[in-house]
């Protein structure tokens, strides 16, 4: 078992400089690049330690940095190894890396939303061939949350944000789960007003269609539910009559 | 209750690890920024209830962020907290004297970082929140 210093999985450095921080970047570079790969050994302490001509401390602490990131694992004999990247978390932050260099162009904001409607309703329609029952059990807890919500309109938002991530994750594609992640946390930068009331009775309505029809494996039946539903205000399609 | 917290630092490295930690704060979300420069656009595009920022960056420094945070920009009651090293005190004195409400001193304690967080986004504009060594 790797001896942790910090609280909260957070390492507290010997160093109380930024040296190790330059270091974490330079060798989180390395990983995140893909010129290290998955797997791939990093070299000793020492060497490190020599070849960027700071002390082993320095290097220590960089490398328990990198270690509570997920980026790299340590094994007692072999030293530390390059870890299979988290789908999710790599595709979320390409999606903000892409959406930053957009987020200048003129109407981001209603593509964006747009964009999120269209992988919901994918990814709906996945989940009705995907869901597993431990799926099917978190998306119903969602939608109960979101019931509760009813009455109070920055609970419902925050339980519709919830729902919207459970259904991402029912459809068993880590691209989609990243994708949905990603496209979440910028929706909420340029949030629009939340539903009023009649609005959250509509959402939660077109919600409890599409679980059901998931349930039930329809899956054009759980995109339509999906993609119809109203998603708070503005740049909205109508829901259905 | 949501809570869409800033996090300006040209460390990825930071950036991520300070993310990580916010987890730990219940409703937390974290939208990262490179520097000042990218921080005052993040600013005009969405709504936040806190900013944390490093110092030293590069185009736009963490004093000059909290400057145009406090001045042009006109958020008077946004929390900000600012990330120093040790050594850099006259830094930090400018940082709290420009408008920034707590500082916090690398390396970075989970605790200390998850617990004023907590107490600036709880406290209305950040009232009642003392300055952190």
């Amino acid at each position: 078992m790797e001896h942790r210093l910090n609280d909260l999985e957070m390492p507290r450095p010997a160093a109380a400089n930024n040296l190790y921080v330059e270091v974490a970047d330079a060798l989180r570079a390395l990983i995140v690049d893909r010129r290290m790969k998955p797997g791939d050994r990093l070299p000793s302490e020492r060497l490190l330690a020599q070849q960027l001509q700071v002390g082993r401390p320095v290097v220590r602490d960089a490398l328990r940095i990198l270690e509570t990131l997920g980026l790299i694992g340590v094994s007692p004999r072999q030293g530390s190894y390059v870890q299979e990247p988290d789908m999710a978390a790599c595709m979320g932050a390409v999606v903000d890396s892409v959406a930053r260099s957009l987020s200048a162009e003129a109407g981001w904001q209603e593509g964006l939303w747009e964009a999120r409607r269209i992988l919901e309703g994918e990814a709906a329609a996945l989940a009705a061939q995907r869901a597993t029952p431990d799926d099917l059990r978190a998306l119903q807890e969602a939608l109960a949350r979101l019931r509760e919500g009813l009455d109070d309109a920055a609970a419902f938002q925050a339980a519709e944000r919830d729902l919207a991530r459970t259904l991402a994750q029912a459809a068993r594609n880590p691209i989609l789960a990243g994708l949905a992640k990603g496209l979440d946390g910028l929706c909420l930068n340029g949030a629009p007003p939340a539903h009023d009331a009649a609005g959250r009775l509509d959402a939660l309505r077109h919600y409890e269609a599409a679980v059901a029809a998931i349930a039930a494996g329809r899956a054009a039946e759980a995109r339509e539910a999906t993609g119809r539903h109203p998603q708070g205000n503005g740049n909205r399609q109508a829901p259905a009559a | 209750m949501e809570k869409t917290i800033l996090v300006v630092d040209d460390s990825a490295t930071m950036r991520q690890l300070i993310g990580l930690t916010l987890k730990k704060v219940k409703g937390c979300h974290v939208v990262e920024a490179q520097n000042g420069v990218d921080a005052v656009g993040r600013l005009g595009a969405g709504a936040f209830d806190l900013i944390i920022t490093d110092i030293k960056m590069p185009e736009m420094d963490g004093l000059e962020l909290v400057r145009q945070v406090r001045g042009p920009l006109g958020h008077t009651a946004l929390p900000i907290i600012i990330v120093t090293t040790k050594g850099e005190e006259a830094t930090r004195d400018a940082g709290l004297q420009a408008g920034a409400n707590a500082y916090l001193t690398k390396p970075l304690s989970g605790v200390q970082l998850v617990d004023l967080v907590e107490r600036l986004t709880a406290a209305p504009n950040g009232a009642g929140v003392g300055r952190e060594g």
